[in-house]
């Protein structure tokens, strides 16, 4: 028929293409892949809880005190808070540990083990009195979750003894 | 406001994650993208709906979620510059037969993809039979043959 073969026309076909954004747009992809793997990354180790970068102990200025906490957490996620009460730190077979109560509505416990005789109220705290033999220490493990959304803090007490206070950041 | 602002949030980091993936990402499914994408709902859902199991909250954060596309639509179609950065804007791969290796590379599509197109579209066989070849915005890829001698 005398066609003749087609040539592409100098300016290309009729696209929006706009070359320079999309580089930068794939050099945005590129560096968001980074981002996003150093994310992962962090979220493994536990920056964003439960990991070795979230797990921490604090004891009190007597060592009698020793409680293992979750730096970093999540809204709605549950948290292990392990008290560890010295032999010395408790009295008459008993051992009672004080949590400040706002720490308390800001983290809703789940369970207690071992479980707790009595909780009782003493001003600002809630106290867990539990049964221990003459002359030995507890370890408590306090299951709890998150209720409220960013940096919480607690003062854990024993009676007549230094406390621990500790700082935790609950993620939304 | 916990709902509408639990939706803005959630939409925002999909609208982010899903932009740095890439087009290739999320057009052309096969079955594993679709079970990917299934699952990326199921771990939208606790977030974009918390505890709450009312229906209300639930119409509102739908509300949201489409009241946020439409005005994001709009505005993109009123400024070209935002339309771009949301939706992004469509690339010549190949011109006159001869691949863009830089440009196909870097948007992760290679010549088999084109070849795919271009056999399901124009019923061609062959890269030198085509004009162009468009990698549009939204993933897919456009064919534009050679008029015949």
């Amino acid at each position: 028929m005398g066609m003749p073969a087609s040539g592409s026309p100098a300016s290309g076909p009729k696209v929006e293409q706009d070359l320079d954004f999309q580089r930068r747009e794939w050099a945005f992809q590129r560096v968001g892949w980074a981002v996003m793997l150093a994310i992962v990354v962090a979220g493994l180790l536990g920056l964003f809880a439960t990991g070795p970068l979230s797990r921490s102990t604090v004891s009190n200025a007597d060592r009698t005190l020793r409680v293992s906490f979750e730096r970093f957490t999540r809204f709605g996620a549950p948290s292990e808070l392990v008290v560890d009460v010295a032999p010395g730190a408790t009295e008459g077979g008993e051992a009672r540990i004080a949590l400040s109560r706002d720490y308390l509505t800001a983290f809703q416990v789940q369970a207690v083990a071992p479980e707790a005789e009595s909780v009782e109220t003493q001003g600002p705290d809630l106290v867990y009195v539990f049964e221990v033999d003459e002359g030995s220490g507890l370890e408590a493990t306090f299951d709890l979750q998150a209720d409220e959304r960013w940096r919480k803090s607690a003062v854990i007490r024993v009676p007549e003894r230094p406390p621990v206070s500790l700082d935790q950041f609950i993620y939304p | 406001m916990d709902a509408v602002l639990r939706a803005v949030v959630v939409y925002l980091f999909l609208l982010i994650v899903i932009r740095i993936a890439g087009k290739r990402s999320v057009s052309q499914l096969t079955t594993f993208d679709l079970v990917v994408i299934l699952i990326l709902s199921e771990a939208t859902q606790q977030a974009l709906l918390g505890d709450d199991f009312s229906v209300l909250n639930a119409f509102l954060v739908i509300m949201t979620l489409v009241g946020l596309q439409i005005l994001f639509d709009s505005v993109g179609q009123r400024w070209k510059r935002f339309g771009r950065v949301i939706d992004g804007s469509p690339v010549v791969v190949l011109e006159d037969g001869r691949p863009l290796s830089d440009r196909l590379k870097r948007a992760r599509v290679d010549e088999a993809d084109i070849l795919e197109q271009a056999r399901r579209s124009q019923g061609i066989d062959s890269l030198d039979q085509i004009k162009y070849a468009v990698l549009e915005r939204g993933g897919g890829i456009s064919v534009i043959p050679k008029s015949s001698a």
